[in-house]
């Protein structure tokens, strides 16, 4: 037998991919088959436009209509660079010109409730679309019930900025504005929420910020919880770039333990915020995230089980209602954390269930990654990894189980160049999801 | 641009489902599992940079040597394995794996997949085409880098450095954050290379290497 060098096995592939293209009439038919099917998708975010795109992609025959209140969505991811002074703002918003010319219809409007009975869904704008099938994917709200003091209206001075867009410029504003010497509080959630590492890449972009322009002024993390993700990268990067555990140090993290689990009350005239343990602290910068559940449309439309929805993780079908999907950040995709690529991969198995059950075939096998990179100081970036597979947990049911032995964080013997290009890694990251969702 | 390319990919994958009947439990389809990629690697596989590489259009024993050396790192005889488990797709007298080092999230992400799911991906990578990107570059030193090309690297990297065959890296359009991470990797001896590569690096200097990558970025079609 004549020994196969490496161009003829160039041209075996070659051939035996051409030999899969004339298969493509069975496609036709499956694309007919999925045809004048109906698909609305509730809410443009990072889930619902890159489901959107993905089922029209792999089915153009089928009607995909998106519905978002927004004209244009600015990303959470990347938003702490705004902050940091780092990038403009409007590098961080995205329209949906390119989703209408791919062939979905999208319509600016909020979804005021979805009747899962007689397949329908209703706008307050006052409109009605029918679907076979619902995707909703409305993000995160907010527990303002939880904090004192604290509302959807205070929040428009006292920021959270955890739905990226004007709060972020506010609150870009209010640090560009601070006095040199000035008190910066950041008030981190409980979980669950969205973006586990986001209060301290925050922290990061805003002590380098402050170090750069205003280095007597320092930061304050009051902390819901005991400890938080990657918190041995950020500590080790603190202690590199912020004099971290010194008493010079740009940050100081107070746990749950020395605030009993979190802030009570909020003053937004006097800027101070107080903890439940009882110590008072004043700002001149109040950034206070409160606990988060799955967006208001959820509630309404009656598909939570406690604060966030339940899916069957296969297809992220409601178990509570057929013919709904919830995707992102609303639904429970344990072990995924809610964040932007966990909702990109899971709107791709989505769309894919969507598409096959519209075309009258089983869902097939789901695969998920995350990575999640995050940006501590100056040519100085980290990230964690997994590859998710749909597993069991101790009782049965299904988990979103990642691979053993892969995944994980950024090695802590990393080399400063190892840190360096995951910065520009992250950049990378940010400009292909960005592209893989808004087109 | 690659929105036809992503379709192509997606309904390639029902076929593949709907030949097989029901595959719940099995593998995921080939496009599920590529499509995972495209948050740092773009739709189909072309980066939009600037760090990132795009890996469309790379043959199928590229991505898979790349894949599997971040999976197993120095394991040779966990890639041997995988070699002789797969005679109809990996030519043990030709392919090689070449040890890439642990500088970047793959060697963490390639650990994920099955050896089988590794050799699905890399047809569908190997079925796109690459899109090369407007970059940046000093034509003077484009022009010297292409001469420097034609002189040390065109006979394996054809074409100018645009092609994937005898398994070489795309050179042409990449990305050139990517080509100096790379370059830095080979020359520390991170990252290493084949036996007529080290020959040629040896005559190349710091000023040559970074006129073939203007060279290289400076190529877009």
């Amino acid at each position: 037998m004549a020994k196969i060098t490496r161009r003829n096995f160039i041209k075996t592939t070659g051939a035996a991919s051409a030999i899969g293209l004339a298969g493509f009439p069975a496609i036709a038919s499956a694309m007919k088959h999925g045809g004048g099917k109906k698909v609305v998708i509730v809410g443009g975010g990072i889930g619902g436009a890159t489901c959107a795109r993905y089922v029209k992609m792999a089915d153009a025959g089928v009607d995909v209509t998106l519905i978002e209140p927004k004209a244009n969505y600015h990303t959470c991811f990347m938003s702490n660079e705004v902050l940091g002074g780092d990038r403009p703002i409007d590098s961080i918003k995205f329209g949906y010109d390119r989703l209408a010319s791919e062939g979905i219809t999208v319509v600016k409007d909020t979804v005021s409730a979805i009747d899962t009975n007689a397949k329908k869904v209703t706008t307050s704008g006052g409109k009605t679309f029918g679907y076979d099938r619902c995707v909703v994917a409305p993000g995160i709200d907010f527990k303002y019930d939880q904090i004192e003091g604290y509302d959807a209206k205070v929040a428009n001075t006292v920021t959270h900025a955890w739905q990226a867009g004007p709060q972020t410029a506010t609150l870009r504003k209010q640090l560009e504005g601070m006095k040199n010497g000035g008190t910066v509080v950041i008030c981190p959630p409980p979980n669950p929420f969205r973006c586990p590492p986001g209060p301290y890449e925050r922290a990061s972009l805003i002590a380098k910020y402050l170090q750069e322009q205003k280095p007597k002024s320092k930061i304050l993390i009051l902390d819901a919880k005991g400890k938080f993700s990657k918190q041995g990268l950020f500590v080790q990067g603190w202690k590199k770039l912020y004099g971290y555990g010194t008493d010079k140090s740009l940050i100081d993290w107070v746990s749950a333990e020395q605030t009993d689990n979190g802030i009570a009350s909020v003053d937004a005239g006097a800027m101070t915020v107080t903890t439940k343990f009882g110590d008072t602290h004043k700002a001149d910068v109040l950034n206070v995230i409160p606990a988060q559940k799955a967006g208001k449309i959820a509630f309404t439309a009656g598909l939570t089980k406690g604060d966030w929805c339940p899916v069957d993780k296969s297809t992220f079908e409601s178990t509570i209602a057929k013919g709904v999907h919830v995707i992102g950040d609303a639904s429970i995709a344990t072990k995924m954390p809610k964040s932007g690529y966990s909702a990109n991969t899971q709107a791709k198995v989505c769309a894919a269930a969507i598409v096959a059950m519209l075309n009258g075939d089983e869902p097939g096998t789901p695969s998920w990654l995350n990575t999640c990179y995050s940006i501590v100081g100056k040519d100085y970036a980290m990230s964690v990894a997994a590859v998710y597979r749909l597993g069991k947990d101790a009782k049965g049911g299904q988990l979103i189980t990642p691979v053993k032995g892969a995944g994980g964080l950024t090695p802590k013997d990393a080399s400063p160049e190892h840190l360096r290009r995951e910065l520009g890694y992250a950049h990378s990251w940010f400009n292909n999801i960005t592209k893989d969702v808004f087109g | 641009m690659g929105t036809k390319l992503i379709r192509h990919a997606l309904l390639a994958a029902g076929l593949a489902c709907a030949a097989s009947g029901a595959f719940a439990g099995g593998m995921a389809s080939p496009s599920m599992l590529a499509n995972t990629c495209a948050g740092c690697h773009g739709s189909t596989g072309n980066s939009n940079g600037p760090a990132t590489p795009g890996i469309a259009g790379l043959s199928k024993g590229y991505f898979i040597a790349a894949l599997l050396s971040y999976k197993y790192g120095d394991d040779e005889a966990a890639i041997e394995k995988v070699v002789a488990a797969n005679p109809s797709v990996l030519d043990a007298d030709v392919f090689e794996v070449l040890p890439r080092g642990k500088g970047t999230i793959m060697s963490r992400i390639a650990k994920g997949f099955e050896d089988a799911e590794i050799i699905a991906m890399a047809d569908v990578f190997a079925n796109e085409r690459f899109v090369r990107h407007a970059q940046t570059t000093k034509s003077s030193l484009a022009d010297k880098g292409a001469k420097l090309h034609e002189k040390h690297c065109e006979k394996c990297h054809e074409d100018g450095g645009r092609t994937s065959i005898d398994d070489v890296g795309i050179l042409a359009g990449q990305w050139m954050p990517y080509l100096n991470n790379s370059l830095a990797d080979y020359k520390d001896g991170t990252r290493k290379m084949v036996k007529k590569m080290t020959g040629k690096m040896k005559k190349l200097n710091a000023a040559d290497l970074e006129a073939l990558v203007q060279y290289y970025g400076s190529q877009k079609m």
